[in-house]
């Protein structure tokens, strides 16, 4: 997880103009350079991962004996394998295991940690034993967390995403916590309970709000890293067993022959880059974007 | 400050207790038990089994053992190896020394190059100095160090052979792997480096030791620097966490002995011992190492020192 504190002013963003605030949002991220490449990045590697697959003359897992170790070429432009695999077939269809191996963790983390996040922020009774139990998780390192938890439960590509899942609720459970309770100062609060709202509609409408912009810059740098931590689990094999063609399995698979045939482990590394760097800026301009202090610093 | 440093270390027994605790409770969750969960080290027979589980106390009641894994870590005793037999302490002990020269390697690479790098950014803001410092911040930031490691090996040790790709013995073969490995830190450091010096070099008492006519370089430095290293220190500690992780996976990369090599070979043969205590000393690793850091904020900020302004 990125050790990186996300702290936001607490208030939504103010919007001045007249503007609905969601057309206003996209304008700011449109003009935001980063903004731009990161969500042309993102946007093309979720078209990859979903309409790649039926470009694909043959099946990822295909293997052809007359067509081994094949360096780049016309016919096979991210050359072939040990086994005669399509090295570009393999690393297109990895597009969707790799975007979900991204994804799920990050959700699930964040479906989990941030109710709790609020909930704590919001009533200090459950606050005390809770974050006790969310410090000492947060003692072991994320991805150590998650080697104990693939231990337990065993290696294989669903165990690796319910592992760092798990090894990132704390993380979300504290950014949602931090910024409830800074939301709580602000005084609409009170406003909400002298209009006689109820807790859960406090919580769940009022103070929801206060997080969900620091909530979506979170997920989307955690995507990022999921990808880095699950494809890294999957290369020193607790993740995708053969012949799955997940990015971090198909580099595992081509690491033996990386003397002779580098292209095996070189493209599925640039893709995971790629995919990596459009949601870090992605992440980065909607940090700039929809935080009104770092806005206003500029 | 003896006052402040003394309830510093006392508070770090509990979390280490509870962490441990932690760890014992995550391994009780094992589908079966540890005995069934280690059968394909070796075929046991049923009454070979029970002969363990009585020998490892498994028949006991769940708090009674965690007392007993208590009391045991407490005199140094992390059981053994289902698969060699072997005290696990002594095979961690063994492998330690790796993992921290490793880390420590990686820390050095992201503090020599991550501060230089957000010094520059932030001294010449916005012009192509800060440009190519942040991009080569976003890639570091992106990489997967494994990915790095692998097309180092390749360019550096098979093709240059400038450096040796795998091994342990000497000090070659520890500059692919930091390298690999400090990336990653490296690029944080450099963002918040930059990040501190654009605020601190707006404030006011910069301008002041401007005014007084003190020179750039001792305002940058004596003044600005400083006061940016608290933040930088904290990161530091924190991503000691990341390393640790990361670790596991360079270890792996560069066939290197160490903590993470230990545990991950020991996850693919289900020998739980071994698991539990490298994951145990690991997460001490990273506990001590956090306490280290904010002791050293007594030395960096007098306001702890002297119990003001906290």
């Amino acid at each position: 997880m990125t050790a990186v504190e996300l702290e936001f002013g607490g208030a939504a963003p103010e919007v001045a103009e007249a503007e609905a605030p969601i057309r206003v949002f996209f304008r700011r991220l449109m003009r935001h350079r980063s903004g731009q490449v990161g969500l042309i990045g993102v946007v093309s590697i979720f078209a990859l991962a979903i309409f790649g697959p039926f470009l694909m003359q043959s099946s990822p897992t295909a293997v052809v004996s007359g067509q081994k170790l094949i360096g780049p070429s016309i016919p096979f432009p991210f050359g072939t394998d040990q086994l005669g695999r399509d090295v570009l077939t393999r690393v297109v269809f990895g597009a969707q295991l790799s975007l979900t191996l991204g994804l799920v963790p990050v959700l699930l983390a964040a479906i989990v940690g941030v109710p709790m996040g609020v909930l704590v922020g919001y009533s200090p009774r459950v606050d005390l034993i809770l974050m006790r139990v969310m410090d000492v998780m947060m003692a072991i390192p994320a991805l150590v967390f998650a080697l104990a938890v693939i231990a337990v439960l065993g290696p294989g590509l669903n165990n690796v995403m319910l592992a760092l899942a798990i090894a990132w609720v704390p993380y979300y459970v504290r950014m949602a916590r931090g910024n409830v309770k800074r939301a709580k100062s602000n005084g609409y609060v009170e406003f909400a309970v002298a209009a006689g709202a109820t807790d859960t509609r406090i919580m769940f409408v009022h103070l929801l709000q206060s997080v969900a912009a620091p909530i979506i810059v979170m997920v989307t740098i955690g995507i990022g890293d999921a990808i880095l931590s699950g494809s890294a689990l999957s290369f020193i094999g607790l993740g995708a067993p053969p012949p799955t063609p997940e990015w971090g399995a198909i580099l595992r698979d081509g690491r033996e022959f990386l003397r002779i045939a580098w292209w095996i482990s070189v493209f599925p590394g640039l893709m995971i880059v790629v995919t990596v760097v459009s949601f870090n800026l992605l992440g980065d301009a909607l940090r700039d974007t929809l935080d009104p202090r770092v806005r206003r610093g500029g | 400050m003896a006052l402040y440093v003394a309830k510093r270390v006392l508070l770090t027994i509990p979390v280490l207790f509870a962490t441990a605790l932690l760890i014992f409770g995550i391994f009780q969750l094992i589908p079966g038990d540890v005995v069934q969960a280690s059968m394909t080290v070796k075929l046991m027979t049923s009454a070979e089994q029970d002969a363990i589980r009585e020998a490892l106390g498994l028949n006991k009641p769940v708090l009674e053992r965690a007392a007993a894994y208590t009391v045991a870590l407490l005199q140094g005793d992390m059981g053994r190896s289902f698969r060699t037999g072997q005290p696990v302490l002594s095979m961690l002990l063994s492998q330690l020394p790796y993992t921290l020269i490793l880390i420590a390697a990686s820390l050095f690479v992201a503090v020599l190059i991550g501060i230089p790098l957000g010094l520059a950014a932030a001294l010449r803001r916005n012009s192509w100095v800060d440009s190519s410092a942040m991009t080569v911040s976003v890639l570091g930031a992106s990489i997967p160090q494994y990915w790095l490691g692998l097309v180092m090996i390749l360019i550096i040790a098979v093709d240059l052979r400038w450096l040796p790709a795998t091994g342990s013995a000497g000090f070659e073969t520890l500059i692919l792997p930091a390298l690999a490995l400090g990336v990653g830190q490296m690029a944080i450091i450099a963002r918040l480096t930059r990040s501190e010096m654009v605020e601190v070099l707006q404030s006011d008492y910069v301008r002041t030791a401007e005014a007084k006519g003190l020179g750039r370089r001792t305002v940058v430095m004596g003044h600005a620097f400083r006061n940016s290293l608290i933040p930088i220190v904290t990161m530091l500690g924190l991503q000691v966490g990341a390393l640790l992780g990361g670790a596991v996976v360079i270890e792996v990369v560069f066939a290197r002995p160490g903590l993470g090599t230990i545990v991950v070979q020991s996850i693919l043969k289900r020998d739980i011992p071994v698991i539990q205590g490298g994951i145990l000393m690991i997460a001490a690793i990273f506990v001590l190492v956090n306490l280290v850091v904010d002791v050293s904020y007594s030395f960096l900020d007098p306001r702890i020192r002297t119990g003001e302004g906290s």
